[in-house]
């Protein structure tokens, strides 16, 4: 709850019961304001729960100070918006803050900053400007890089691949499938489906504050409710959909074209 | 008409060449998307049309008016709707009503058809319900359909928007894009960028960045077939690209147009 006992209280989540294993990897999905930034926040401390508690690794993130320390070194949380996570003159102290408060320095500092915009694609160009004076989806690149500088066991991205061009997208995914690869767990908020479909085998559904699916990649898809989520499957699944029927029937001649609708009719079935 | 004569940009400071001698004429009435790598630049050159920003060199007219002549500024706004690629930067109102009546304000409509077309908008981008709810409260996606709103309350003749989707769920992306296509069709000039290439498929026009120049200005087909290696390319828009390589469409289409398009294609081919 935002604000609570003050006239804008306004209820984010509720109801809240989910748990992540060590290993998984979640995608989260929900209409824009159904709290999935929210939920992510609650995930490394940075907002605490109103009722009901958080526990990373056993640890409660309503517990004193202390405690917080070691989870948000658990817990990576990339931002929404990169913005909101900046504060240094220049991207490379942004994305070396991180490792060097958890006593990384000299020459090793500087390779991990250098691996971690490797990864996500930045050039050495960009190290020396101010965060604030890149492009959007430099922004989101910084914003990653300064996360996984930190090497934290638990990674947690809010929309990290909204404006990131579509080969900056292959890189991230290329990436965590590395991270997944030596072990970590992942928590990604996206709106696209197709990005779900093809990286996680978990979907976690929030409308209006409340997990409203919580299941398999397959029977996400399959769910007749998508629509009602702010959901929709990607647009070759659409045009399969509605071309399979009324083709069923046809005997088509022509092969290429054949050959296409063959190709719908393989992806629905 | 929007026109770029020989532009060259670099931001104060920095002696990288952001835009290159880019001549591009806009006209009145159409639909153009913007595509490019991050960083490529897209955003500036859409600063650019409003003044914004100024060419280091060369000129950007908007309906004549040169955007380097201070005076006329005033005017370009008027006419320049933009949407950038961060709403929160665009955000004023203290409540999502008042955001939206704000550029009226400024620009001197008067106070019944403001809040006429307040509740035009915000009908339109869905928030009606959220009309006395204070931005800063309101979700990212949420913010960004605001903008919107605010925007098009001003009846500007263009629509610049910077990634309009880019953090939208799929249901309020097709509305913004079904809004785009509206403005389209009731003769506005529409620009906007996207990093979701299925998206493409409403636009008649593609202007592709690389470093700063325009390499590619043309049918989404044509400029998607050049550009898939270094840009990417989706599985609709490859499925799309194989159709039109058969001689099976003409241009890209949404997924309803498309299946239209099959199913009869299917049908005549089985008859023959
Ligand atoms: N305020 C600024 N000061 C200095 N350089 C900047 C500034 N804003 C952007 N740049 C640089 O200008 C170049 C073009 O940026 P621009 O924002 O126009 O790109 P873009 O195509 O919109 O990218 P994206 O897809 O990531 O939004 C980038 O190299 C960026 O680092
Ligand atoms: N700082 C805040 N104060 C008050 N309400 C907020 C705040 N941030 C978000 N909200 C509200 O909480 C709900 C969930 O928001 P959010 O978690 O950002 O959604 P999502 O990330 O799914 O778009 C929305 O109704 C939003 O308006
Ligand atoms: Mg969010
Ligand atoms: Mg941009």
């Amino acid at each position: 709850m935002y604000d609570p006992r003050t006239p804008f209280e306004k209820k984010a989540l509720e109801h809240v019961n989910m748990e992540i294993s060590n290993g998984d990897f979640v995608t989260i999905l929900g209409r824009t304001g159904s709290g999935k930034s929210t939920l992510l926040q609650l995930m490394n401390g940075v907002l605490r729960p109103t009722s009901g508690e958080v526990f990373v690794d056993g640890i409660s993130t309503s517990e004193k100070k202390d405690s917080l320390f070691e989870i948000r070194r658990k817990v990576g949380l990339v931002f929404q918006y990169p913005e909101h996570q900046f504060f240094e003159e220049n991207v490379f102290r942004e994305i070396a803050f991180g490792p060097k408060n958890f006593g990384v320095e000299n020459d090793e500092l500087d390779k991990v900053v250098m691996e971690a915009i490797d990864l996500v694609g930045l050039s050495r160009e960009v190290l020396s400007k101010s965060p604030f004076n890149l492009s959007g989806g430099e922004k989101r690149k910084v914003a990653i890089a300064s996360v996984i500088s930190c090497n934290p066991e638990y990674l947690v991205f809010d929309e990290p691949t909204s404006g990131l061009d579509p080969l900056s997208v292959r890189l991230f995914f290329d990436m965590l499938g590395k991270f997944r690869r030596s072990g970590k767990t992942i928590v990604i908020v996206t709106h696209s489906v197709k990005e779900a479909l093809q990286n996680s085998e978990r979907v976690i559904v929030i409308s209006k504050g409340q997990i409203v699916f919580d299941g398999g990649v397959q029977e996400f898809i399959k769910s007749k409710n998508l629509m009602e989520w702010g959901m929709l499957p990607p647009p070759l699944y659409r045009l399969a959909w509605r071309v399979k029927e009324q083709v069923e029937k046809i005997n088509i001649k022509n092969d290429k074209l054949s050959e296409a609708i063959n190709r719908l009719k393989d992806m629905v079935n | 008409m929007i026109k770029f004569e020989h532009v060259f940009f670099q931001y104060e400071y920095d002696n990288l060449p952001i835009l290159e001698d880019v001549n591009i004429e806009i006209g009145e009435g159409e639909l153009i998307a913007l595509l490019g790598l991050n960083g490529s630049g897209k955003t500036s050159f859409f600063k650019m049309i409003n003044g914004l920003l100024k060419p280091s060199s060369g000129r950007v007219v908007v309906d004549g008016m040169d955007t380097k002549e201070e005076n006329l500024l005033w005017d370009i706004r008027k006419r320049v709707g933009m949407i950038f690629q961060n709403p929160e930067s665009q955000i004023v109102g203290t409540t999502v009503e008042e955001d939206v009546a704000f550029g009226m304000e400024n620009i001197g409509v008067p106070r019944e058809e403001m809040l006429k077309r307040v509740d035009q908008v915000l009908d339109f981008v869905g928030m009606s319900d959220l009309k006395h709810v204070e931005p800063h409260r309101l979700s990212g996606g949420q913010k960004q359909l605001l903008c919107v709103a605010s925007t098009l309350a001003m009846h500007p003749k263009y629509m610049v928007m910077d990634e309009p989707t880019s953090m939208i769920d799929p249901i309020n992306r097709e509305n913004i894009l079904k809004i785009i296509v509206d403005l389209y069709k009731f003769g506005k000039t529409v620009l906007f960028s996207t990093h979701i290439l299925d998206e493409i498929v409403v636009t008649p026009r593609v202007i592709y960045l690389r470093n700063g120049k325009v390499v590619f200005d043309g049918s989404p087909v044509e400029v998607i077939d050049s550009v898939k290696e270094e840009f990417g390319t989706s599985d609709f828009i490859e499925f799309q690209s194989n159709l039109y390589r058969y001689g099976f469409i003409e241009h890209f289409m949404d997924v309803e147009k498309l299946s239209e398009r099959l199913v009869s294609l299917c049908q005549s081919s089985s008859k023959r």
